[in-house]
């Protein structure tokens, strides 16, 4: 692009929002991947633990599950819909208070319902034609 | 409450930055696709702006997409001919040789009152008048006159043209503006001597001073001071003026 064609400061806003969005495009995603990745894994094992009556494990895999997402809660806001977010967080506290009371049958369907929500927080962010409409 | 009147701050900086950095143009004067950007851009900025429960980022990706979006096809129809007829389209002919192009009306979705009400913001109100009048790009129609309406210029009447130079505004609300003073070739001295000859003692009884491009100082005093308008004709001299 030629200068006289383009002004230099058109120049540099156009590589600053180039370069902000390939981040937004990448960082994000990167993020949202591996969490959700952590918690479908920490979801199947405390299911898992659940079943056998392991009640010691499931609360250790629940706990690692919780933290896993409440170091990057924050981080996940800029990129997310709080309301998505919000909804995680409650239904992981949830579980954490049901495995706690040892209520079984509930905490399999509040697991369910978290490897659905990471699950669809990942998909979103997935390049797809039915995403795109 | 706080973080609302932050969000809205941070919006506000990237709508007029986008907005700054894709012209000046006003919005009568814009191009479709230019107008269509800045409707986007406003739109989307109003919902992250507003609700706390939407990432900023949700506003941004779409603002920052547009705006690469339209300086990509600013470029383009900078370089191609072609491109800029796609995008802004072409200027259309509605009156050509005073006969008003039918078919060029009805293509254009323009109805005859549609041409009398543009011709009469241009000050025609005959449709004879008009020898051409071509719809610009942005909407805009421009018209010309047949011969014997046009205005004669200065060269047609074999007139010396007034000395072309821009006005001043050299006092405003008791206040000198240094600036235009210097711009127009005066300095303070001249200035007070000119207010002075207008029957202003001091500058702070000064509304406004206006130096017309003829060379007429138009002094107007506060209305304490009695309002009235003098017109102070300034005699020009070698290098400046008197």
């Amino acid at each position: 692009m030629s200068s006289s064609a383009f002004t230099r400061i058109n120049l540099v806003a156009c590589i600053v929002a180039l370069l902000l969005l390939l981040f937004l495009f990448t960082y994000p995603r990167m993020v949202i991947t591996k969490l959700s990745e952590t918690l479908c894994a920490g979801a199947e094992e405390t299911m898992a633990c659940v079943k056998a009556g392991d009640w010691t494990h499931a609360n250790a895999a629940t706990g690692r599950m919780n933290d896993a997402f409440q170091e990057k809660k924050e981080r996940l806001k800029l990129f997310l819909d709080h309301e998505d977010l919000d909804e995680l967080d409650a239904t992981l506290m949830g579980c954490v208070r049901l495995i706690e009371a040892e209520e079984d049958k509930q905490v399999l369907f509040e697991l369910e319902r978290i490897i659905n929500m990471a699950t669809y927080l990942k998909e979103i962010e997935v390049f797809t034609v039915y995403n795109l409409f | 409450m706080l973080i609302l009147f932050v969000r809205v701050i941070v919006l506000y900086l990237l709508v007029f930055f986008v907005i700054r950095l894709t012209g000046k143009r006003q919005i009568s004067e814009l191009q479709p696709f230019d107008l269509v950007v800045t409707l986007l851009i406003a739109d989307l900025a109003s919902e992250p702006a507003s609700n706390t429960g939407v990432p900023l980022i949700y506003g941004i990706v779409p603002i920052l997409a547009l705006f690469l979006l339209q300086q990509c096809i600013s470029y383009l129809s900078l370089k191609s001919e072609g491109v800029r007829k796609l995008v802004c389209g072409q200027s259309v002919v509605l009156v050509s040789r005073g006969v008003v192009q039918e078919v060029a009306l009805r293509g254009s979705r323009y109805t005859l009152s549609d041409l009398m009400e543009q011709l009469r913001s241009k000050d025609v109100f005959e449709l004879a008048d008009v020898e051409y009048a071509i719809l610009e790009t942005n909407g805009e129609l421009s018209v010309l006159l047949k011969g014997e309406k046009q205005t004669p210029t200065y060269e047609v009447l074999h007139l010396p043209p007034p000395k072309a130079r821009p006005p001043f505004m050299l006092v405003q609300d008791g206040e000198i503006h240094h600036e235009a003073l210097a711009q127009a070739g005066f300095d303070e001295k001249w200035l007070r001597r000119q207010l002075a000859r207008g029957g202003a003692k001091r500058i702070e009884e000064v509304f406004f001073a206006f130096l017309g491009s003829d060379g007429t100082l138009h002094i107007q005093r506060k209305h304490e001071y009695g309002e009235n308008a003098v017109f102070v004709s300034v005699q020009e001299k070698k290098g400046g003026a008197e």
